[in-house]
């Protein structure tokens, strides 16, 4: 293999992993905030999910209150770069099992149906825990 | 003018200051969880009027900066008196909804430094 072509794909994947780590880090500090953010209200779950595509991704973090099944709120991360931030998305606000209808870009959809069955898994668990109590 | 909540900041996580330049400060009064303190400006609370949450017009005052408080989430008022924490937005987007948490504020907060004084003030 060419030298220079062996040091390419070394330095594309260091640059790689760094950019992973820094949407990770992205990805951290916003569960936090949103997560600090409903610190003391009762049956509320933060849940969420990723979708992707070639060169892009989503992610999106939803709160659902699970009195009413209604997300309460919802951001999501879009975009290809490292630059990319959580930002409101308040077209998902309403009734969780309707919201992938709201979503218009195809790795919303797949992030919003992710991130939903992940709530119902999540539902699940703490009600079959709260019945063995 | 009068202060009803006077505190001093003990600590400031590590990723707190990315947090700042994006307009959100997490703040926790001690003990706070290692990993809440690393997002956190944690402090410890010298101050504070029992019956008195923070509400519209208020001014928060940390260090030399200060930010007028535009709105109040429903429990901000209530985790700040048992926790010492509310979340300041930081001049949010107008679509932004307030969460239950938060407290929406027009503004800039500067970094502060351990030992710099955080006070609610009451509007005028």
């Amino acid at each position: 293999m060419d030298t220079g072509f062996a040091l390419l794909l070394m330095a594309a994947l260091v640059l790689s992993v760094v950019f992973s780590l820094l949407q990770q880090r992205t990805y951290s500090r916003a569960t936090k905030r949103l997560g600090t953010s409903f610190l003391g209200v009762k049956d509320h779950f933060l849940v969420s999910g990723r979708g992707k595509s070639f060169l892009r991704g989503a992610i999106v973090l939803l709160v659902v209150d699970a009195s009413t099944s209604r997300i309460v709120a919802a951001e999501a991360m879009v975009g290809s770069t490292v630059m990319a931030h959580f930002k409101p998305r308040p077209e998902l606000i309403g009734d969780l099992d309707t919201a992938v209808l709201r979503t218009k870009e195809k790795m919303m959809t797949a992030a919003v149906d992710y991130a939903t069955k992940q709530y119902w898994v999540t539902y699940k668990r703490n009600v079959a825990a709260a019945a063995r109590k | 003018m009068t202060t009803y909540y006077r505190s001093e900041v003990t600590s400031i996580g590590t990723d707190a200051t990315e947090m700042f330049e994006g307009g959100v400060v997490i703040f926790f009064g001690e003990p706070c969880p290692a990993e809440l303190a690393e997002v956190s400006v944690v402090h410890t609370v010298a101050h504070h009027h029992p019956q008195r949450d923070p509400q519209p017009g208020d001014v928060l005052r940390v260090g030399d900066s200060e930010v007028t408080i535009t709105e109040v989430g429903e429990i901000a008022g209530n985790n700040l008196r048992t926790l010492g924490h509310f979340v300041i937005y930081s001049d949010p987007e107008d679509s932004q909804k307030v969460l239950p948490g938060a407290i929406h504020a027009k503004g800039t907060l500067s970094l502060p430094n351990a030992g710099v004084t955080i006070e609610l003030i009451e509007g005028s």
